[in-house]
């Protein structure tokens, strides 16, 4: 199936989103959004090295904040999540991005520039996804300084625990059954699929639905790069009820996604082979509410098994 | 450049025996020896290259891909595996794809005819292409392409192997200029160390064609600039050899602004790379893009799936500078 590999890795990707925690409860999470983004355009996922990862996180105006290195640049992450829904909006800037050192201007909404200071203490080995991650604990101190668009989230710090995690060696690896069960469903045996990109310039939207036998699961992704800077937002929900509505000759679809997506999208396929995608769907982007993902300028495709 | 390339990889990646094979072919290619920068290749005369590079043998050469990350390596692009039965109305390339690129008027004329198609033997697996442009040198023997189409990139990197050749303003499987049998290769060194797309530059030394004539008697070249500011007008140019181009015009996205960065680039090393619009396919991989009109200043490194993914090229910074400087100096 033509786009089936794109389908599946993004689906890797939202389902990693329970546990794609480093294990480190003032590191923020694993910076996921590049590389669910990589992993829609490309298929298996491109990843910096990962020599380490050094930041922290904090909490304002109702939304997690997390400041962390990945790769290149410095990673500013706000995210909110609940029960099987996760919204995030990542700002990406290159600067300093050293174990000890995180530096780096967001354009108009801020900037950061911390130093790392190390606790006494021996450093904590933890494994995470077959990966022994080893810890040093610490405290971050200088200046942070972020406005999001239109003041959403507002953040001043000058001190913050964070840590700097390198990778050791190999460790076991257990998924979690309930996890595993879900993704074989979603996996394998999808009972629909709807996919719909857009892209304009380098600014680019995915949403991508799976409906399995028990339930269903919904990505939205959108990034952009403003000059020096690239955002990349991030929706994701699951549900234990079905949301696809697909019809027997696959002409039509409709979806109606829970929270923190709105209204229903359509798809519809004219005999002559053309498709659309239409209706009021949209999702809530920190940041970013009401972003439309439906509209001529996406681009829709359906697949469901015999 | 990777759009649509995925099918092929896939397909190719599934088969341990067609990985072995891929392995050897590689490793036993034409590489002779290394140095200190770059490659060798084994010595092959004009006469000999022509003799090998047939009008069919051009035609049948595939887009050199950059291959799945995280087991890079270059891919010859063939048609793609088949299609599920039970997919609804899933279309192909839509009619406005690749209007965008114009095919160039005369590609032997002055200012098209430094801009070629380097041609390689896979062995038993075929024949690839990319496109590579002649820039003013010192030796006037040095073209600058994609680095992927030399090497796979990343830890584990290897070298393409050889039977490579130029053809500068190819069309049609006419060599108006004759063939430039490649003698040496190289990419800028961070691409062989960490595979990042933004140093996906390659340069490459040829001999003389069978007329004993340097490339750059024979073609002229282009001036190259590094470090120039981003925002710039380009003229992308390039021979596209997928749907619905058949890789035997040269074609040109004339007078195209910077687009952004992707944001991929911000999270791999080196300078963020540039984004224009134009919808080539693969085939054009190392195809120049010039400011000024006459003045290379990136090369096409890759695109998405979708339709409407720009071109991608990496900024001309200090490695790529370094990278012509080593490729000058080479006899």
């Amino acid at each position: 199936m033509r786009r089936r590999p794109v389908a599946v890795a993004v689906l890797v990707a939202a389902l990693s989103a329970p546990v794609a925690h480093a294990g480190a409860e003032d590191l923020p999470p694993l910076p996921r959004l590049p590389q669910s983004r990589m992993l829609i355009q490309h298929g298996p996922p491109v990843r910096p090295a990962p020599l380490f990862r050094s930041g922290f996180v904090a909490k304002a105006d109702g939304f997690d904040i997390g400041v962390s290195t990945y790769g290149d640049a410095v990673y500013f992450e706000v995210w909110r999540k609940s029960r099987g829904r996760r919204i995030a909006t990542a700002y990406l800037a290159r600067g300093v991005a050293r174990p000890e050192r995180l530096q780096a201007t967001f354009g108009n909404f801020g900037k950061v520039s911390m130093r790392f200071r190390e606790s006494r203490g021996r450093p904590r080995s933890i494994c995470r996804f077959g990966q022994v991650l080893v810890k040093r604990r610490g405290v971050f101190v200088g200046n942070l300084r972020f406005r999001g668009e239109g003041g959403y989230v507002s953040v001043r710090l000058h001190r913050a625990k964070g840590g700097i995690v390198t990778p050791g060696g190999r460790c076991r690896y257990r998924p979690r059954r309930g996890v595993l069960r879900e993704l074989i469903e979603l996996f394998f045996l999808p009972k629909a699929a709807v996919l719909a990109l857009s892209r304009d310039g380098v600014d680019f939207t995915a949403l991508l639905a799976l409906e399995g036998r028990r339930s269903s699961a919904f990505l939205a992704m959108h990034e952009e790069s403003r000059g020096k800077l690239a955002i990349i937002r991030l929706a994701e929900a699951r549900k234990p009820r079905r949301h696809i509505r697909v019809s027997e000759a696959l002409t039509s679809a409709s979806l109606t996604p829970p929270s923190p997506f709105h209204g229903t999208g359509r798809y519809r396929a004219a005999p002559d082979g053309t498709t659309t995608w239409f209706g009021d769907l949209s999702v809530h982007f920190p940041g970013a509410p009401r972003f439309p993902l439906t509209g001529p300028g996406f681009e829709p495709f359906l697949e469901a098994p015999f | 450049m990777i759009v649509r390339a995925g099918e092929a990889q896939r397909a190719l990646a599934k088969s341990p025996l067609v990985v072995l094979l891929i392995f050897i072919a590689v490793v036993a290619g034409g590489e002779t020896k290394a140095s200190a920068g770059g490659r060798w290749l084994q010595p092959v005369s004009a006469r000999e290259a022509s003799a090998f590079w047939t009008p069919t043998r051009m035609r049948a050469a595939k887009p050199v891909e950059v291959g799945a990350p995280g087991r890079r390596g270059p891919a010859i692009v063939g048609d793609g595996g088949k299609r599920s039965p039970r997919v609804a109305a899933l279309a192909g390339p839509s009619s406005a794809f690749g209007l965008d690129s114009v095919p160039v008027p005369d590609s032997t004329a002055p200012e098209y005819r430094i801009h070629g198609v380097i041609f390689l033997s896979a062995g038993i697996f075929g024949y690839g292409r990319c496109s590579g442009t002649a820039v003013r040198s010192r030796n006037r023997s040095v073209v600058v392409t994609a680095a992927h189409c030399l090497n796979t990139g990343g830890p584990g990197d290897r070298w393409f192997p050889g039977k490579a050749v130029f053809v500068p303003g190819y069309r049609f499987g006419q060599r108006p200029f004759g063939v430039f049998p490649v003698r040496w290769i190289d990419t800028t060194r961070q691409w062989r160390a960490s595979g990042s797309e933004n140093f996906d530059v390659g340069a490459m030394l040829v001999g003389r064609n069978k007329r004993g004539q340097l490339l750059g008697e024979a073609v002229g070249g282009a001036g190259i600039a590094w470090n120039r500011k981003a925002k710039q007008v380009f003229d992308v140019y390039g021979y596209p050899a997928e749907e619905p181009f058949d890789g035997e015009t040269q074609r040109v996205c004339g007078g195209r602004p910077f687009l952004g960065h992707d944001p991929s680039s911000f999270v791999m090393p080196g300078p963020l790379n540039l984004a224009v619009s134009c919808s080539l396919n693969g085939g054009s991989s190392g195809g120049g893009w010039l400011i000024e009109g006459n003045t290379l200043n990136s090369v096409t490194s890759y695109g998405y799936f979708d339709e409407t993914s720009p071109a991608f090229g990496a900024y001309f910074g200090n490695e790529v500078a370094r990278l012509y400087g080593r490729a000058e100096r080479m006899r």
